[in-house]
């Protein structure tokens, strides 16, 4: 494990240093619900207790959300175009081959 | 969120797909009806989402119509060997089948088309609550980031956090396996949150890491 703060008295977590490093490692995996539930539940529990990994985490939740917002919707010309030519290939009248 | 649990193996899907370009006897016969009704089933609720991946990989409205158009007449075509079972993620392989043979056909424009420069921009006020004028900055900024990530890594923040799609699901349109993708989008977030830093967004982030084949992979 890499010594991600070097001097205990100063680190909020300073009885869970390992933890720390290690926790930050799964930020995403948190971000995503991505592997076994139960531990999933111990990073989540630090990363939300602990005051710097708190904000480590809060940033990504940030930028995912922030993403997520920026899903265009299919312009409504477009799918009745693609609508009609669904219809087009089912009536046979679109070349299929 | 992505949900790892819902989509069948790669391999499998590939398989299906393979049979794509067997000869049409070997599909088992359907009547035009039931092939129009399978269509209207399977096929015709995906079509939003086809073309928004479409969009993320094309980069150009016009070539992600096409690309979808094609996408439709495949998956009408293979309607006949396909088990009915996970439409979407069958038809994001048939959709990166159908872009690979875009491109091999004619070379793409390698710009994008001014019309991006709008789909990409901030959105409008008008389906905004009040919004702060620091996350309005914020929100530019994570814009213009992910514009300058390399195209790999770009894709599939396009792709599962702006499209949702599952992990698998952008495994079966990019053609790489769901560790890729992973590894892509974890690395294309950090990189994120790391051009945040200078703007004043967040503390500098902990060291992490170090750096996989798959980084200069996708820089290439
Ligand atoms: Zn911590």
């Amino acid at each position: 494990m890499s010594e991600l703060t070097p001097d205990p008295t100063a680190d909020p977590c300073a009885n869970a240093h390992v933890d720390c490093a290690e926790a930050l490692r799964h930020v995403q995996d948190v971000l995503d619900r991505n592997g076994d539930v139960e531990v999933l539940v111990q990073w989540t529990t630090h990363l939300r207790e602990c005051p710097p990994c708190g904000e480590e985490l809060e940033i990504y939740e940030r930028i995912t959300a922030v993403l997520r917002e920026r899903q265009c919707c299919c312009p409504d010309d477009v799918s009745a175009r693609l609508a009609e030519f669904g219809r087009r290939i089912c009536t046979g009248d679109e070349p299929v081959s | 969120m992505p949900v790892l649990t819902e989509a069948p193996p790669t391999d499998l899907v590939d398989d299906l797909v393979v049979d794509l370009d067997a000869p049409a006897a070997a599909a088992p016969e359907l009547t035009d009806a039931e092939r129009a009704r399978l269509f209207e089933e399977l096929v015709v609720p995906e079509t939003d989402v086809l073309w928004r991946v479409a969009l993320s990989i094309t980069r150009n409205r016009a070539d992600a119509e096409d690309v979808v158009q094609e996408t439709l007449l495949r998956a009408f075509r293979s309607l006949g060997t396909f088990d009915g079972r996970y439409p979407r993620a069958w038809l994001l392989t048939i959709l990166r089948n159908a872009e690979r043979n875009r491109h091999r056909r004619r070379r793409p424009e390698l710009l994008s088309d001014p019309e991006m420069a709008e789909d990409l921009g901030p959105r409008t006020e008008s389906d905004e609550v009040e919004v702060s004028a620091e996350q309005h900055e914020f929100t530019d900024f994570v814009a213009q980031a992910v514009e300058q990530l390399p195209d790999g890594f770009r894709e599939v923040v396009e792709l599962v956090d702006i499209n949702g799609l599952s992990y698998q699901e952008a495994a079966d349109v990019l053609g790489v396996p769901i560790g890729t993708v992973m590894s892509r989008l974890h690395r294309a977030r950090r990189r994120l949150r790391e051009a945040l830093v200078p703007a004043g967004f967040g503390p500098a982030a902990p060291a992490e890491l170090p750096a996989t084949a798959d980084d200069t992979e996708v820089e290439g």
